[in-house]
């Protein structure tokens, strides 16, 4: 029987990623089920105090802080190697992560350290009836969804999609005790140097984090058409993306590309204007959870898989609902 | 300069992949496959570095079965020298793991440089056995590459990676793995000669007996994780097409349903 | 006249002459071997039609009749002449005639220069642009010999004292001299005579190293043309054992492809007609066969001295890229070259030789390549979906028929793209109200291939086209119809190169005959209607398809015609042909949009194709316009199917 289920707590440069407390909220009930305790381990160098704090508001029973001088930025190195150490050590059932960038590569690295079972992306987790721990998660770029179950597996580990769990509202009077622990690394155990980060879009959500997103294609007719998306974007504090179409015509850089070769992302609301709905942009945004659409083109399969769709001229549409949406924030 | 590349045959993007009735498994019978996509900029890119470094071979690597051989052909007919193909039904059914022990074991006897590999595999999408692959031969990787510079000594690689918000420059020591992304290049297109060419080029059978493994390291027996069940993915409930007098009108009604309805704004 | 030396200026002509015919077949035979010439007697006859009769020549009356005037000028008194050497007498009323024909014939030459010159220098229309000296020389050559055989005539006259009766412009000239002694006028008659007899030697002597080759070369490509249907491309079919595919050195040409670029005159009509060339792009024809020649003439000097001079390389260096891929392959040029020289031919071996050996192509192309390789459309839509646009119209596949009177073979387009799926339905509901055994082959049906082929990609192409044809084998298919132009010529005209022989019709040949065996009742009018008719490249020049569009669209009660100024076989491409359907357009004005401007013009009130192509271009055309609101643009079997309900 494992010691606990372990949430990987993400740190952003300023507090913790969503993703984690959305993991936190999801495994309170799994761990009831199988008696286990929920624990948030944190890696990193001086960690502050109210990382555990906020894990605590959200589940965790109990945070590990796993400091060292070289965890200061991530390395694949240097977290795997730290993070394997105190697996080994506390042999905990499961290990989840978000699957971030650092998530998906922080996992496959620690599991291939720890021999685990490893599901990546899910978007469910769940026991069965025989207290099994099994996942879902999509294949074939979400054309099919599998059941995925650990047999064998001394550890079980998975990344969890983003913005796909429901986070429970925190509850600020909880508190977890903190476990530090001095990983064992040398300099010689990081092989990689980190020569210099590019930062691109400033102070900007990110498109796999965003909550909302409003998102241009081939309709927009131009660059300068963006610009009515980003109007609405300001007022409901989104994150503009793009359709393969208008990164092909050079209106949007690649990094703003939604859909199967772009990013993949999973907000509440995905508004597409001018955006037909090809399968390879629905695998970027299928699971979001609500769809909207406004395309001039009535027959455009965008219609059969959104939840709202209006068939006009979007130059019109669009400025309208900016109007409508402004009204309503001014309300409150 | 040597370069591995690993591949995997996959079904083409728009492939109907359909769900087996009983759910155990896809149907992949009449289905086109294709290289991985992102395995083809790891081809590129080996193609690249041999070309900038004037010599060289570029391997390619392939854990599949016996129908992977036309998409192995196809990268050699792009410009690889020879192939590695481990067939064996022995190998097959495992997770992500079984297979980078696999292809560890067998480029552990190769000469090399640098292993490329795509950044996911779009059947299964998920992104393992390239890390996976580096931890067991214990050699440093990056991810998400998009920009690869190999120093004129050969001895390090300078590799720009995305991370959240924007790039990171890694400098890593060779040999290495490097897993490609979208943007690396321009896979070429094979060129007439080059595919007749590569129908004489080698690929060698490789079972598993000849990897010297544990039975319970490989395939079915070793994998840690197993699809239990398939689905089709849930439908969508239909769409409310808004109508109205005006575009105006549409986009207030649109606005008061996601605001009350939906709850989403 | 004659003196003892004039043989051997004949001589000295013939040889200077023969040399440097000489020169020229050497330049020509650095080519390959081309395949044997067939039909002879069809050959002279074409050659007597329309390098003697002028056919195409005549197509623009002014250098129509300038070129005939020139042409009989210098063809009839040589013809005389030399009869006349055969010293047999002549009934003097029949020798009068023939004076009077020759003065009316030589006037003519002089009014043709004249033409010519006023033509090429003071109206200087934009195809004549490249003038060079050699054009004025060859008309002051000319001229000269013409004007001095008229003085020499004069002369004559003048010496003689006859009367001009049969001679009136020998009389007019005859009165220039009349200030002259008789003695003088013989000297002077003896040495214009003299100039005359060598300006002609030197005409014979200098035909190979001036415009004058074209006598010889560009009379002679008219028997060389090619037959059958026009704009099929050569067949590879030895791919595996093949050193190189296409061409890359002008050697690589046939010789009779090298031929063509001497029988070039530099009329300009073709790059008056080219898509391309209207719209900016860097392809002339015209551009394209002088810069062979001038290449090929480069290669024949160097491999004569065994020269140093640099590798120029024929792709890249001595024809641009743009120019390769500009070509939307209409033919334009093939039906209005007078001497039947094609570009086409030449076009498709350096855009092979660029896709296949060297896999550069433009960058959007790669795409479709791995669209049509994977998934048999180059849109890449799965090809599991191929027959969901009829599953709703209660047609049966082949599968499910087993066999059925004709194939309707609905194409890429027809199968997966929105707009023409409405045409496919169209033609479907027609086909079922007439009560046509018909079956489609839904997801069996693959592409046809003419993308590939004639965007280089033999190879591709011969991957889809055996696929194809097995399937039609296995339902034992004999007759298929095709909606879209693109696929009838491939499956028609094409297919053959592999043996096969179905009967293929397009949709506009088959809804007419439904029309006229009173199969399907035209009831519903439109109302008062006027449509102009767009001849698309594949389905006009290609297969000679002109009329049966127009009937269908007449026989719909309250339809009038209007026609665009280049129409039928003169008819301006969209710009979609040759592949370009599936490239950017980076360069010049857009060609779509020009012909769209031509069809505004002609003031219809909806316009009307029978091509997928042509109607997407016209449509985007007509949006860019911003008259979609108020012309559409519809396909035949839309007309019709419309004209059907009641």
């Amino acid at each position: 029987m494992g010691k606990g289920i372990w949430v990987y707590a993400e740190l952003t440069e300023t507090s913790v990623r969503k993703v984690t407390f959305e993991i936190l909220s999801a495994v309170k009930s799994i761990a009831a089920k199988k008696g286990e305790e929920v624990c948030a381990v944190v890696l990193g160098k001086n960690i502050p105090e109210s990382v555990a704090d906020q894990c605590a508001s959200y589940g965790a029973d109990k945070v590990y802080f796993v400091e060292h001088e070289l965890l200061a930025n991530y390395t694949s190195d240097g977290y795997a190697k730290a993070l394997a150490d105190i697996i080994t050590r506390q042999q905990p059932s499961m290990v989840l992560f978000g699957a971030t960038v650092v998530g998906k590569d922080l996992s496959a690295k620690a599991a291939a350290k720890v021999s685990a079972g490893l599901a990546t992306d899910c978007t469910e987790l769940k026991v069965d009836d025989s207290g099994n721990f099994c996942v879902r998660r999509p294949m074939y770029a979400g054309k099919v969804y599998a059941d995925v179950g650990f047999p064998n597996a001394p550890v079980i580990m998975a990344s969890i999609r983003p913005n796909v769990l429901i986070p429970t509202p925190p509850d600020a009077s909880k508190k977890a005790p903190v476990e530090k622990v001095a990983a064992e690394l040398a300099a010689g155990d990081i092989r990689v140097t980190i020569v210099e980060t590019i930062k691109t879009a400033a102070a900007k959500v990110d498109l796999t984090e965003a909550e909302v997103i409003v998102s241009g294609g081939r309709g927009m007719k131009e660059a300068a058409g963006f610009k009515l998306l980003e109007d609405m974007a300001e007022i409901i504090g989104a994150t503009v993306g793009a359709s393969r179409a208008a990164v092909d015509a050079g209106w949007k850089p690649v990094a703003e590309q939604v859909g199967q070769t772009g990013k993949v992302v999973s907000p509440n609301l995905y508004i597409a204007c001018g955006i037909s709905g090809s399968i390879q942009h629905y695998a970027g945004m299928g699971t979001s959870k609500v769809i909207v659409a406004v395309n001039k083109d009535a027959e455009a399969p965008i219609f059969s898989k959104c939840d709202y769709g209006i068939v006009d001229d979007l130059f019109k549409v669009v400025p309208a609902m900016t109007q409508e949406m402004k009204k309503l924030k001014a309300e409150g | 300069m040597n370069s591995i590349v690993c591949l995997k045959q996959v079904p083409d993007t728009e492939a109907q992949i359909r769900v087996k009735p009983d759910g155990s498994d896809v149907l992949l019978q009449d289905v086109k496959f294709i290289i991985n996509p992102y395995d083809e900029y790891g081809v590129e890119e080996a193609l690249k570095l041999k070309e900038k470094f004037g010599q060289g071979t570029v391997t390619i690597a392939c854990l599949g079965p016996d129908r992977g051989v036309e998409s192995i052909r196809t990268a050699l007919a792009m410009g690889a020298d020879k192939a590695v193909h481990l067939d064996d039904p022995a190998l097959d059914g495992g997770d992500a793991f079984t297979t980078a022990r696999a292809l560890a074991e067998q480029i552990k006897g190769m000469e090399y440089d640098i292993i490329f590999c795509g950044k996911q595999a779009i059947d299964d999408d998920a992104a393992q056995v390239a890390v996976a692959l580096a931890e067991y031969l214990n050699i440093p990787h990056a991810n998400l590459v998009v920009k690869v510079e190999v120093a004129s000594d050969k001895k390090k690689v300078k590799v720009n990676r995305q991370i959240v918000g924007g790039e990171e420059v890694l400098e890593l020591p060779l040999p290495a793995v490097i897993t490609c992304q979208k943007g690396l290049n321009e896979p070429r297109y094979a060129s007439l000669p080059g595919i007749m060419k590569a129908k004489k080029k080698e690929i060698k059978a490789v079972k598993a007996a000849d990897l010297k493994l544990d039975a319970a390291q490989i395939g079915a027996a070793g994998a840690k994780s197993k699809v239990l069940k398939c689905y089709a993915p849930p439908q969508r409930k239909a769409a409310q097409i808004i109508d109205g007098e005006t575009p105006e009108a549409k986009a207030l009604k649109l606005v008061k349903l996601l605001r009350e309805e939906a709850k989403a704004i | 006249m004659l003196t003892t030396l004039d043989p051997l200026w004949v001589l000295i002509a013939l040889t200077i002459f023969t040399i440097g015919i000489i020169r020229r077949v050497r330049l020509w035979m650095m080519g390959q071997k081309d395949e044997r010439l067939e039909g002879v007697g069809q050959r002279l006859k074409d050659f007597i039609v329309y390098a003697v009769g002028h056919k195409r020549i005549l197509r623009e009356l002014y250098p129509g009749l300038m070129h005939l005037f020139i042409f009989c000028a210098c063809a009839i008194p040589l013809l005389i002449i030399l009869a006349v050497q055969v010293k047999f007498s002549i009934p003097q009323l029949l020798g009068n005639l023939f004076s009077l024909f020759l003065d009316a014939v030589g006037s003519l030459g002089l009014l043709g220069i004249g033409l010519a010159a006023y033509r090429r220098y003071i109206q200087r229309p934009d195809r004549l642009s490249d003038t060079r000296a050699e054009d004025a020389i060859a008309l002051i050559w000319v001229f000269a010999i013409i004007f001095l055989g008229f003085c020499v005539e004069g002369l004559r006259l003048s010496i003689t004292g006859e009367t001009g009766v049969w001679a009136p412009a020998g009389y007019v000239f005859a009165s220039l001299f009349s200030f002259a002694e008789p003695g003088t006028q013989v000297s002077i008659h003896k040495l214009l005579w003299r100039i005359h007899l060598f300006l002609v030697l030197g005409l014979i002597a200098c035909t190979p190293y001036t415009k004058f080759l074209h006598i010889i070369t560009s009379a002679i490509n008219i028997f060389l043309r090619k037959y059958g249907p026009p704009g099929v491309l050569r067949q590879i079919t030895d791919f595996e054992t093949a050193e190189t595919f296409g061409v890359s050195r002008i050697d690589e040409f046939t010789r009779q492809q090298l031929f063509q670029l001497d029988a070039c005159t530099r009329c300009g009509r073709c790059q008056d007609n080219c898509p391309a060339h209207l719209t900016q792009k860097p392809l002339s024809p015209k551009k394209l066969y002088q810069d062979l020649r001038t290449h090929m003439e480069e290669k024949g000097a160097q491999s004569a001295h065994n020269g140093d001079v640099s590798e120029k390389a024929l792709i890249g260096d001595v024809i641009e890229h743009d120019t390769i891929w500009s070509c939307t392959l209409c033919l334009n040029c093939h039906f209005q070259c007078p001497v039947f020289i094609t570009s086409v031919d030449k076009t498709i071996e350096m855009r092979r030789n660029l896709v296949l050996v060297e896999s550069n192509f433009p960058v959007e192309v790669q795409a479709v390549f791995k669209n049509m390789e994977n998934n048999s459309n180059p849109w890449g839509i799965g090809r599991h979906q191929r027959g969901d646009w009829a599953k709703d119209l209660g047609v049966k596949t082949m599968a499910e028929a087993g066999t059925a009177d004709i194939l309707l073979y609905a194409g890429c387009a027809g199968a997966f793209d929105d707009r023409y799926k409405k045409v496919s339905t169209a033609m479907v509901k027609i086909l079922q109200a007439a009560g046509v055994n018909f079956a489609i082959l839904g997801t069996e049906e693959g592409c046809c291939g003419d993308s590939a082929r004639r965007i280089g990609n033999e190879y591709l192409y011969d991957s889809l086209v055996q696929y194809n044809i097995g399937v039609f084998q296995q339902y034992g298919v004999k007759k298929i119809l095709t909606i879209c132009p693109h696929c009838y010529n491939a499956l028609k005209n094409e297919y053959p190169q592999y043996g096969t022989d179905f009967e293929v019709l397009h949709h506009t040949e088959l809804l007419l005959n439904l029309v006229n065996t009173e199969k399907i009742s035209l009831n519903s009018s439109p109302g008062k209607m006027n449509v102009c008719y767009h001849d698309s490249c594949f389905l006009g020049r290609y297969n000679d398809i002109y009329d049966q569009p127009r009937k269908l669209l007449t026989s719909i009660s309250g339809i009038s015609l209007v026609e665009m100024d280049r129409t039928l076989d003169r008819s301006f491409c969209c710009g979609a042909g040759g592949g370009r359907m599936w490239m950017e357009e980076h360069l010049g004005t857009r060609i779509n949009e020009a012909r769209t401007e031509q069809a505004i013009a002609a003031k219809p009130d909806a316009i009307a194709t029978a091509c997928p192509y042509c109607l997407t271009m016209l449509e985007d055309g007509l949006k860019a316009k911003n008259v979609f609101d108020s012309i559409k643009a519809l396909d035949i079997a839309e007309y019709i199917y419309d004209a059907m309900k009641k």
